[in-house]
């Protein structure tokens, strides 16, 4: 049976059917102004199914064989010793860090990883260059202008300096603001890739039990130190509920086939806020349920109850060292080349 | 049992009456809401009954409908020896009960993966392998197969099938409401309105189905 409405240009019939114009262009315009609220839903459902930074235990490489408590090490490491280096020093640890999770992961894994958070520093980069020396001080400067001091041509450098490498309207970039710039966007590269390449290659049991041992000293202090692994341990595990969840809510709103332009933006941002209340609730719900689940299996508290088979494979003695050995020219290089 | 008597809760159980005999795998039939789960939850001391009493052999094993609510640790050889955390045990002992359990439901294979990448049924062995872990005289399992496809279901049940009886004499009492698990039970019994409607054997509580209009 004939539909009385053209399924393609969605006008009355009679109209061009198959080759109708008006159909093809529609079909073009509707790519073009795709709502945004729809876009991003496709985007997280385009998301690897494998949470972002969960443990990947295949293929085991030598990162998988560096113990925990050096992996942590390194962590807090790279990071004070970003703090003291050069900008092209600390270039040069975010793109080894890239590389190293590059050689470390599956494709899959760090193509989607690396898009995102080179996009992401890139962002940072651009603003900070564009915007951190871009406005001149309001207060005039105090010092005396060269020619009143004597010194006026008589310190010219031997190579042309300029301090302002592109200025164009309003906007100023300046060796500073890109110096600030590349250490902006490389620290936050460094650190939230650093972190991924650790808890890929290591599972949050060993990370948790890691932790324990470095706190280990404040039960001194009465820090309830079992308490703090565990919680790590438990928020590990979250982690990944939240993100299963975040894709099935996703899920079930893309099959419904919202009509995103008709609900306008205010009431795409409503239909969002109404999925995020959703979100805590179910993940309430199931924090209840895994509590539920924790005292049917015997557990009265972290101080009693002992977390076992934390190690999945023994750490290997020449990985270890050599991560170590590592860290120590890091350190020298940094100090080096400031 | 009774369970819900107040005037703020809904009467779940109303005089619920079961005997299972020790080393079945007994099968608990019923609609939805009928109370199966409330019953089981009683039997496995996460809830109290108002009125009646039961006798259970101890320790007994409890697993959730949704394996996603009863693993608790990030990767399965971890989630399976939770429950061993309460006992003061070596390191070595709990890897040796640990591998025993995984092999019992055939997941020894997939020991150090994250939890997260196993499918339904995996899932679910994993959370009875972590169930039989202690070594339970009872199993308690509440409709294990509801989020499964058919193979899984069919290796859900084989798992559990495999460690009922044997020297040991677990018990497993298993609530679903699909009849076609009642192929691998030894007893059944048919629940409605939180009671006991009927019990006995297998092929007794499939001609009881049959006589209500069910297709089994």
């Amino acid at each position: 049976m004939l539909r009385p409405f053209c399924t393609q240009c969605c006008r009355p019939r009679p109209c061009k059917g198959r080759l109708c114009v008006e159909a093809v262009a529609g079909w073009k315009l509707n790519v073009q102004k795709e709502p945004i609220e729809a876009r991003v839903l496709s985007a997280i459902l385009k998301v690897s199914s494998v949470p972002y930074s969960s443990y990947v235990p295949l293929p085991r490489t030598g990162l998988h064989a560096v113990h925990a408590q050096i992996k942590q090490v390194w962590l807090i490491a790279v990071l004070l010793l970003m703090s003291r280096a050069s900008p092209a020093m600390r270039l040069a640890i975010a793109v080894t860090c890239a590389l190293l999770s590059m050689a470390t992961l599956p494709r899959r894994l760090w193509k989607a990883q690396l898009a995102r958070l080179g996009l992401l520093a890139l962002l940072i980069f651009v603003f900070t260059a564009t915007g951190s020396d871009g406005v001149p001080p309001v207060a005039q400067s105090r010092a005396p202008a060269p020619s009143l001091t004597g010194l006026a041509g008589g310190l010219r450098p031997a190579k042309p300096y300029n301090y302002v490498i592109f200025h164009f309207w309003f906007v100023r970039i300046t060796r500073r603001s890109v110096a600030l710039a590349v250490s902006a966007a490389s620290l936050m590269f460094t650190a939230f890739q650093s972190a991924s390449l650790c808890l890929t290659t290591t599972p949050a049991e060993e990370m948790a039990l890691a932790l324990q041992r470095f706190v280990a000293p404040l039960k001194l202090l009465r820090v309830p130190v079992r308490e703090i692994g565990l919680t790590l341990l438990l928020s590990l595990r979250f982690m990944e509920l939240v993100f299963e969840e975040v894709r099935n809510l996703s899920l079930g709103l893309a099959s419904r086939g919202v009509n995103w332009a008709g609900l306008g933006p205010f009431g795409g941002a409503q239909v969002f806020l109404q999925l995020g209340g959703r979100m805590f609730e179910n993940l309430m719900h199931r924090s209840e349920n895994i509590a539920l689940a924790m005292t049917a299996r015997g557990f009265t508290g972290p101080e009693a109850h002992h977390v076992h088979m934390t190690r999945a494979e023994p750490s290997s003695w020449l990985a270890n060292s050599v991560a170590t050995a590592l860290l120590a020219g890091l350190a020298a290089a940094v100090y080096t080349f400031r | 049992m009774t369970y819900g008597n107040e005037s703020n809760r809904k009467q779940v159980l109303a005089g619920a009456h079961l005997m299972v005999q020790r080393g079945t795998f007994h099968i608990l039939l019923g609609p939805n809401g009928c109370g199966k789960s409330t019953l089981l939850r009683i039997l496995g001391g996460l809830l109290q009954p108002d009125s009646g009493s039961f006798r259970i052999d101890r320790p007994c094993g409890f697993v959730f409908q949704n394996p996603d609510h009863q693993i608790v640790m990030p990767t399965v050889a971890a989630d399976v020896a939770f429950g061993l955390g309460r006992y003061k045990l070596r390191e070595a002992e709990v890897r040796a009960q640990v591998n025993c359990t995984l092999e019992m439901v055939n997941m020894q294979e997939q020991a150090q993966r994250p939890t997260h990448t196993l499918s339904g049924g995996q899932k679910q062995r994993v959370a009875i392998a972590g169930a039989l872990a202690e070594n339970p005289k009872v199993l308690l399992l509440d409709e294990l197969t509801t989020f499964v496809d058919a193979d899984d279901q069919q290796n859900v049940l084989e798992a559990v099938k495999s460690v009922v009886g044997g020297p040991e004499q677990v018990t497993a009492l298993w609530v679903t409401h699909r009849l076609e698990e009642l192929e691998y039970a030894d007893s059944a019994s048919y629940m409605d309105g939180g009671k006991i409607q009927f019990s006995g054997s297998a092929a007794a509580v499939a001609d009881y189905m049959r006589s209500l209009g069910a297709r089994v």
